[in-house]
């Protein structure tokens, strides 16, 4: 056989690196932010799997997934789990919760974007939670989207940054309103979903966050979600009318996501909230 | 079957134990043909058959072309078969659509237009193509002598191992979906009974570790931010990140086809086979003549050796050498997908390498020394491959253009969290450049200390492998 001897050591560097790297890890604080949608999901994923039977869970897209659990620390909601996946629909969330052997107590769903179907992404996100990827970064723990290097840094850094906020391009926030969701526009697949939960057990409740571009000049955007939950039946926690008339108003990292400081508040008021 | 994917993780041990089991040369021929057509029928089983085909005709052709006693004529018209069957089966299922809407009435188009466009792309269709094209070629001109390790009747060749070779070339599984594109002189010749201990370890394993790097940490990562290079996406997002995420595309393809490439060639290895290299780092390239020996070089290779040269490459005149130039870079750019926005990109390069023949560029040689104006040169050819890549990602012309203008015009706030993403993943790309770039120095270093730094490199390599790999996805150049 022709040496081998450079490959063996090669391994022994990549061995001895990933042992460093595991005992840094364990040093370190766990990443709640991905750099990119995939990461930052498979992050809330991995994080959903691991906690067995959380009391409460939060469900959506990325605009409930600004509330992240480190912000909830010192609260009675401490072990929730943010399942606010970037890109998503929040029927995907609500299938991860249905799947578990124990689904949670208490569900908030995202009002925002009910109307979301399914997609191709979706279908990759539930991938992330079976199969023998899933099984994979089970077993090997320094393949998990938390053991990522890249995904460390960033989330150091972000924690790192100050709170404000940045306002959007004039135009992108012009262009670019987020839609409430008709009434009548709700995949029957959600109200399945839900109403599969419901009968596990799980307490299933509208959560209402401030959102950025949401259409300030459709006078329904408040109705529609009275509506929605009046529709499926759900009581509503609405944070976005408690933040009214707050002395530092809700700002938004990007237009339309929660900036970090916002977030936390509106976590503390919704601790608050469900401790009354 | 992916390289990247849990049924090949099962599949390359079964395949390399049964091929070492066996010590006869017709056995591991066996083996890696059969497992071969496995691989390339495990997603998609029903191509197969034309697979089998390809190498049916192949074989039947060079044979023929093999045998003596046959006139010019017969041979001629032996070849032009061949040809016709590899040009049109590439032409059926690639061009169908992009010919029948030139040529047909709408009234017609309108009848056999979506039974067109439905037509599937079989995978790595547009190499195995050109590889039995070569090998008809090569048969032509080699006549009854056969071409080294393929031998014709009158030198001993035996017909049953005359198809049972020519369907191991065609198929052999590393290079069967998106090359190298291997040519028949430089393949038969190694065909032999393989023992364990001559497999290269350790060019093998560093080979790969640098493609499924490439590939997995570099190439997958960076797609899930050039994915919004994307029509209407694209029109949300501020200049600076439009301009960084050109540049991370071109990036992107690098990794992505080159770990390709680099994990076929390191697959290769470990059967006892050597594939010719494929990229050698190509954005250290000073002028577009250059990029084309750096970049893609088997396709290079393939396009000079059977289209540039048979049209008369640069020996005709100054007209007919444009005209050739041109020529091959058009076909060279549709090569690579059935629209125009691939005839436009070819027919750019074209235009640029054309513009360096009339200045005298064209004859500059490759130098290893760099220099401010050097560098410059270098940065200018970057630029402009990676601002042509852009229709690799919008293949509709108009949105590209579109593009251009919204990068030109829009402003904004940077988005950090994309940029994070392409300075982290771009970086490598860059580092291998860079180690390219540093070779006349590197070699003063010594024994050891260039062995510590492989060594090194290759290590966090393998660790970034297995702690910062992206989504899996499917290879670029598959779709071509």
């Amino acid at each position: 056989m022709r040496t081998g001897s450079q490959s063996l050591k090669i391994f022994a560097v990549a061995l001895v690196l990933c042992s460093l790297w595991t005992i840094a890890r364990s040093r370190l604080p766990k990443p709640e932010l991905g750099e990119t949608n995939y990461t930052a999901n498979r992050l809330r994923i991995e994080r959903f799997l691991e906690t067995p039977a959380p009391r409460c869970l939060i469900v959506g897209t990325s605009i409930a997934g600004r509330l992240l659990p480190s912000y909830f620390e010192g609260s009675n909601l401490e072990n929730i789990v943010n399942l606010g996946l970037d890109g998503a629909s929040p029927i995907t969330g609500l299938q991860l919760a249905l799947g578990q052997t124990n689904p949670p107590a208490m569900v908030l769903l995202e009002a925002h974007r009910l109307q979301n179907p399914t997609r191709a992404n979706d279908n990759q996100l539930l991938a992330i939670s079976q199969g023998m990827d899933h099984q994979f970064h089970q077993r090997v723990t320094l393949t998990k989207a938390e053991s990522r290097p890249t995904t460390v840094l960033y989330s150091f850094l972000k924690s790192r940054q100050g709170a404000g906020g940045a306002q959007p391009a004039a135009d992108r926030q012009k262009n670019n309103v987020t839609e409430v969701s008709k009434p009548s526009e709700k995949p029957k697949e959600l109200v399945d979903t839900i109403q599969a939960l419901q009968a596990r057990g799980s307490k299933v409740v509208l959560l209402r966050l401030p959102v950025g571009r949401e259409n300030p000049a459709d006078p329904k955007a408040e109705d529609y979600i009275d509506l929605s939950a009046q529709q499926l039946g759900l009581p509503i926690i609405d944070l976005y009318r408690q933040s009214i008339g707050w002395e530092n108003p809700v700002s938004y990292s990007d237009g339309l996501h929660l900036a970090p400081e916002s977030a936390r508040r509106l976590a503390k008021t919704l601790a608050e909230h469900l401790a009354r | 079957m992916s390289f990247v994917s849990w049924p090949f993780a099962v599949f390359l041990p079964v395949v390399f134990v049964l091929h070492y089991l066996g010590r006869s040369q017709g056995w591991q021929v066996g083996v890696l043909t059969l497992s071969s057509f496995i691989f390339y029928g495990w997603s998609h089983p029903r191509l197969i058959p034309l697979l089998a085909l390809a190498c049916w005709v192949n074989s039947a052709a060079s044979w023929a072309l093999f045998r003596s006693g046959r006139s010019d004529q017969e041979r001629r018209r032996v070849l032009l078969w061949a040809l016709a069957f590899n040009l049109g089966t590439l032409g059926f299922f690639k061009y169908a659509a992009l010919i029948g809407r030139m040529v047909l009435p709408e009234s017609l188009w309108g009848v056999v237009g979506p039974t067109l466009t439905s037509i599937p792309l079989p995978v790595g269709i547009s190499f195995f193509t050109f590889q039995g094209i070569s090998l008809v070629v090569d048969a032509w001109h080699a006549g009854s002598k056969g071409i080294p390790g393929l031998p014709g009747e009158d030198r001993g060749g035996g017909v049953g191992r005359h198809y049972g070779n020519v369907t191991f070339f065609k198929s052999f599984f590393p290079q069967l979906v998106a090359g190298p594109i291997v040519k028949a002189g430089e393949f038969f010749y190694q065909i032999s009974a393989k023992r364990l201990v001559d497999i290269p370890w350790d060019a093998s394993v560093k080979t790969l570790i640098l493609g499924f790097f490439f590939k997995m940490v570099v190439a997958d990562n960076l797609k899930e931010v050039t994915a919004a290079i994307r029509y209407p996406e694209f029109l949300d997002l501020p200049s600076i990140n439009l301009l960084a995420l050109v540049y991370a595309f071109s990036f992107q393809l690098l990794a992505d086809f080159a770990g390709y490439s680099l994990i076929a060639i390191g697959l290769a290895r470990l059967f006892g086979y050597e594939f010719p290299a494929n990229f050698n780092h190509p954005y250290l390239s000073r002028s577009i003549t250059e990029f084309w020996r750096r970049w893609h070089m088997t396709l290079s290779s393939w396009l000079r050796e059977y289209l540039y040269i048979p049209l008369g490459g640069n020996r005709r005149g100054e007209w007919r050498t444009y005209r050739n130039l041109f020529l091959v870079m058009f076909l060279g750019g549709l090569w690579h997908g059935a629209a125009w926005s691939y005839a436009v990109w070819g027919t750019a390069h074209g235009v640029l390498l054309a513009l360096e023949r009339l200045t005298g560029r064209h004859r500059a040689t490759e130098s290893t020394s760099w220099s401010i104006l050097s560098i410059l040169q270098a940065f200018l050819c970057f630029t402009a491959v990676t601002f042509l890549w852009l229709l690799f990602q919008l293949p509709e012309f108009g949105q590209a253009v579109l593009y251009l203008r919204t990068m030109a015009t829009q402003g904004g706030a940077p988005q950090v969290q994309a940029l994070y993403v392409i300075a982290c993943f771009s970086l490598p790309v860059i580092l291998w450049h860079l180690w390219g770039a540093t070779e006349p120095w590197r070699r003063t270093w010594s024994a050891q200390t260039a062995e510590r730094v492989t060594i090194g490199l290759h290590g966090v390599m393998l660790f970034l492998i297995i702690t910062n790999s992206g989504p899996p996805g499917e290879f670029i150049y598959f779709q071509f």
